[in-house]
């Protein structure tokens, strides 16, 4: 392809303003601000159209950033170019998008259709992302050799992992693993929370069994006490029991004494006999003495009366001992039985409920502890099953190992190709002054001559800037193989020396179709003069 | 002739533990429950059934104190309960040693599979659990005995390991009315014959719609039953839309003023959905404070257009990674991963 024209309608600081390429080296010379950076956007704009970001990164995108300075509403271009020996011309108008692109074959006037992809057939597949990384080549940004090396082989490895020179591998699995940390450390956070509630439940239940355990010692006692009461309560009954009965023979004792004394012969129920017997003897000897001095008559009467008497004494005595006996029982009753419940009853009563209300405590603490058990297995149970940061840790953990793959792949198969490509451009580039570049697996880069070999860290930087150039221009070729692109330069040649850059535009002249270089300084068209090298020059004035 | 049917009471649970409101969801169940049997009162129902877990866990005597006085409170109403899954009739029971009120019957299953109210013309049938699960289908083989022209089972389960049953053997049984416990969702199985009355408070976070009770009329006409809503408070999914101009503090306005508008009492679960601006991640944890946020969840992302990304980026890594993605059908995880891929890939491009 070949750039024939740049027709900025209205594009940043330009209005209404051509620009004629020719084929071979293209010099567009301007000073600083002067909008050759603008006209590099403009090209990449047309070709691949001005993607508007959205949200935040709208206010810096190149859309915004190239808005016209006049007349705002009306942001247009068209750009002029043959390809495979047809001319083309492309109209843009960039606040329209896709909608707003004509493409129109001018060697047999045929409109043809963007969205259905005939441009990018023209442009012979090449992406946007390829196009930065190859047809349009910048300075490096580093000054300083250290520096520069590492961007070297940044470009290189990201280029080899991934095929594009923008983008920085590193920086996203890094970006991804510090997501991943973020996750982990919620994660965490949650899991502590739990923690800090399992523990709280395990506290308290740690605490009831405490607290159920001594009601237990306290059941205990009381159970004891209780029985030991009971034991006592025994052995004071037994107690009692002895003192009643001693109390009652010696009850037995003194109303013997007592009956003796009262009566002879008359002394318990036991001698009953005796005691009749007794009387009748008694009887036969006073009746004798009667019938003796008081003759048969008295006698008689006298022993009636006194039979009567004695049957009436006996009746009366009988019943008086019965009646004494029942008061003295129910005497002794009356004195022991007011004795036990005053004293032993309540209190087994007291100890009795004491002992229903701590079982019924205990109990109640352990139907808790249950409870309380339960929950923390539950928790536990929930702990393990619901961790919504799991599955956000495996998608970004998919994503690393999904990326990492990609780029082995990625390296093991442009690897090669790449490697040759650039020994190759590298060395009729220098004229034969280098015989090879070698680049091994950890991108080192030594630099062969006939006679030595020099490591590219202990090259000049313009050497570096050259190896540099020659890797673009390799990927672009294993990139672009379908339809060569012209080469946009922008000041990469500041660091090269007058013969170095002879060498490198020699090459360019004889390799590339269509070379465009921005440039600030004479240099280029001086040397260019100089070396005989025909080229076209287009001024950009302020 | 009016009756209550309740389920899944759960006195005792603390939903959402670690919540600032747990301690008082808490409390609100039993406020709950007391109104509800101030409800039985003021209408003089004949019947109260409560259809499994009227505890959390195993009651504790203070507890069925409580409970039992409340019961007491309604004298003519006879209150009818058989235990769940979550109050089942452990050895060391507390069901078991408690006297109730004169009111109150208990199913526990240790005499008669029924009881049997005369003045009302009502049986009721029920099995209580033993244990936590049950997998045998047990209200398949129980039948009504003609013992009273009205009939009613009490049962609790209806998934795998809580005594499953099959809706069309238990519409075929014969009983009037099968008042179901054990799903906290409101559900009437077969028109005015059995139903789940719900958990009268949801009990957690999946306990989404309306919670309340089932007011059952017995007459003429047969019976007739309604759901009552009851609960203090719904959790309520609040999903969110947002677009690549929302902000975090926008997005927060959006949602005080949604929750605002919905009751400031309910429960939140926030799904925010949608594509954020690249780069925009919001922050959960303030959302999570904004108000009675239950749970937040971010399932926005930025959205690519993976045709026009094959374009841009052919031959570079980007395409293959956008292809490794594309082309069938992704997992959620997968899902994820490519937007986390993406995002990671996009911003280390960015100078």
């Amino acid at each position: 392809m070949i750039i024939r024209e740049l027709i900025l309608k209205n594009f940043g600081r330009f209005r209404n303003r051509s620009i004629r390429l020719e084929e071979g080296i293209n010099i567009i010379y301007g000073e600083n601000e002067s909008g050759k950076s603008t006209l590099h956007a403009f090209i990449q704009g047309m070709l691949f159209g001005l993607r508007k970001m959205r949200g935040r990164a709208a206010r810096t995108d190149a859309y915004t950033r190239y808005t016209p300075w006049d007349n705002p509403s009306w942001y247009e271009g068209s750009l002029r170019f043959s390809c495979g020996g047809k001319e083309f011309r492309l109209e843009r108008d960039f606040r329209r998008g896709e909608e707003g692109t004509k493409l129109v074959c001018e060697s047999d006037g045929e409109l043809l259709s963007v969205k259905d992809g005939d441009l990018e057939m023209l442009l012979g597949g090449i992406s946007e992302a390829v196009y930065e990384n190859t047809v349009s080549i910048g300075q490096m940004k580093s000054r300083t050799g250290d520096a520069l090396l590492l961007e070297l082989r940044n470009y290189l490895s990201s280029y080899q992992e991934s095929g594009d020179g923008k983008l920085n591998l590193d920086r996203a699995l890094l970006l991804l693993k510090e997501k991943k940390k973020e996750w982990q450390s919620r994660m965490q956070i949650r899991e502590q929370q739990q923690e800090a509630e399992e523990k709280k439940i395990k506290f308290e239940i740690a605490y009831l069994e405490r607290e159920t355990e001594e009601l237990h010692q306290k059941l205990l006692e009381e159970q004891k006490r209780e029985k030991a009461g009971e034991e006592e309560l025994r052995r004071e009954e037994q107690r009692q029991e002895e003192l009643r009965r001693e109390e009652q023979r010696r009850e037995e004792a003194r109303r013997k004494e007592l009956h003796q004394e009262n009566m002879p012969g008359t002394g318990g129920t036991l001698n009953w006999k005796k005691v009749i017997s007794a009387l009748l003897v008694g009887d036969v000897i006073v009746w004798g003495i009667l019938f003796f001095t008081a003759g048969w008559k008295a006698a008689c009467i006298s022993a009636e009366c006194i039979l009567i008497a004695e049957f009436l004494f006996m009746a009366y005595t009988s019943t008086a001992l019965k009646k004494a006996g029942k008061k003295e029982e129910t005497k002794h009753a009356g004195q022991s039985m007011p004795d036990n419940t005053s004293g032993s009853l309540p209190k087994r009563k007291i100890t009795g409920d004491s002992i229903r209300l701590l079982t019924a405590q205990i109990l109640e603490k352990r139907t808790r502890l249950s409870n309380l058990q339960e929950e923390l297995s539950e928790l536990q149970m929930t702990g393990i099953a619901d961790r919504p940061e799991m599955e956000e840790i495996r998608s970004l953990e998919l994503a690393a190992e999904t990326i990492q793959s990609l780029s082995v792949s990625a390296q093991e198969s442009v690897g090669e190709a790449l490697k040759n490509r650039i020994s190759d451009i590298f060395c009729t580039m220098t004229g034969g002054k280098y015989k090879k570049v070698s680049i091994d697996e950890e991108l080192k880069i030594d630099l062969f001559t006939e006679e030595r070999h020099v490591p590219l860290f202990m090259a000049s930087q313009g050497t570096i800037e050259q190896v540099y150039l020659a890797l673009r221009i390799a990927v672009g070729d294993i990139f672009c193989c379908e339809e060569t692109m012209p080469l946009l330069l922008d000041e990469v040649f500041a660091m090269y020396d007058e013969e170095r850059m002879k060498e490198t535009l020699g090459w360019l002249y004889k390799e590339k179709e269509q070379v465009i270089i921005f440039t600030c300084n004479r240099r280029e068209t001086e040397v260019l003069k100089r070396a005989g090298i025909p080229f076209h020059i287009v001024y950009l004035h302020l | 002739m009016k009756f209550f049917h309740a389920a899944d009471i759960h006195l005792g649970a603390e939903p959402d533990k670690g919540f600032p409101w747990s301690k008082e969801r808490g409390r609100e169940i039993w406020d709950s429950f007391r109104r509800l049997i101030r409800q039985v009162g003021e209408e003089k129902a004949g019947l109260f059934l409560i259809a499994g877990d009227l505890f959390h866990r195993q009651p504790l005597m203070k507890e069925l104190k409580e409970v039992n006085y409340l019961f007491s409170t309604i004298p003519d109403t006879k209150v009818v309960l058989i235990a769940g899954n979550h109050d089942y009739l452990k050895r060391e029971s507390c069901y078991r040693r408690f006297s109730w009120a004169e009111n109150v019957f208990c199913l526990w299953g240790e005499q008669e599979p029924c009881v049997e109210f005369p003045d009302l013309g009502a049986a009721v049938y029920g099995i209580s659990y033993d244990r936590k699960e049950i997998t045998d289908p047990l209200y398949h083989h129980i039948r009504p005995q003609r013992r009273q022209p009205l009939e009613i089972l009490l049962a609790h389960g209806g998934d795998r390991t809580h005594i499953p049953f099959d809706r069309s053997v238990l519409e075929r049984s014969g009983f009037s009315y099968i008042a179901l416990g054990h799903i906290h969702k409101p559900e009437v199985l077969a028109k005015d014959k059995i139903a789940y009355a719900g958990a009268l408070e949801p009990i957690d976070k999946n306990d989404l719609g309306p919670h309340g009770y089932i007011k059952g009329v017995y007459g003429n006409g047969g019976i007739r039953i309604e759901f009552v809503p009851a609960a203090v408070r719904s959790y309520i999914p609040l999903p969110v839309k947002v677009k690549e101009s929302t902000t975090q503090f926008s997005l927060e306005q959006a949602l005080v003023r949604l929750m605002e508008e919905k009751g400031r009492n309910n429960l939140y679960r926030i799904l925010i959905k949608g594509e954020h601006a690249m780069g925009t991640e919001f922050d959960m944890v303030r959302i999570m404070k904004l108000g009675n946020v239950r749970e937040a969840v971010d399932q926005s992302h930025t959205v690519y257009d993976r045709e026009s990304l094959m374009r841009q980026y052919r031959g570079s890594l980007i395409e293959s990674y956008v292809k490794r993605f594309d082309g069938r059908e992704l997992s959620a995880t997968e899902e994820k991963a490519f937007v986390y891929g993406m995002e990671a890939l996009m911003a280390s491009r960015e100078e």
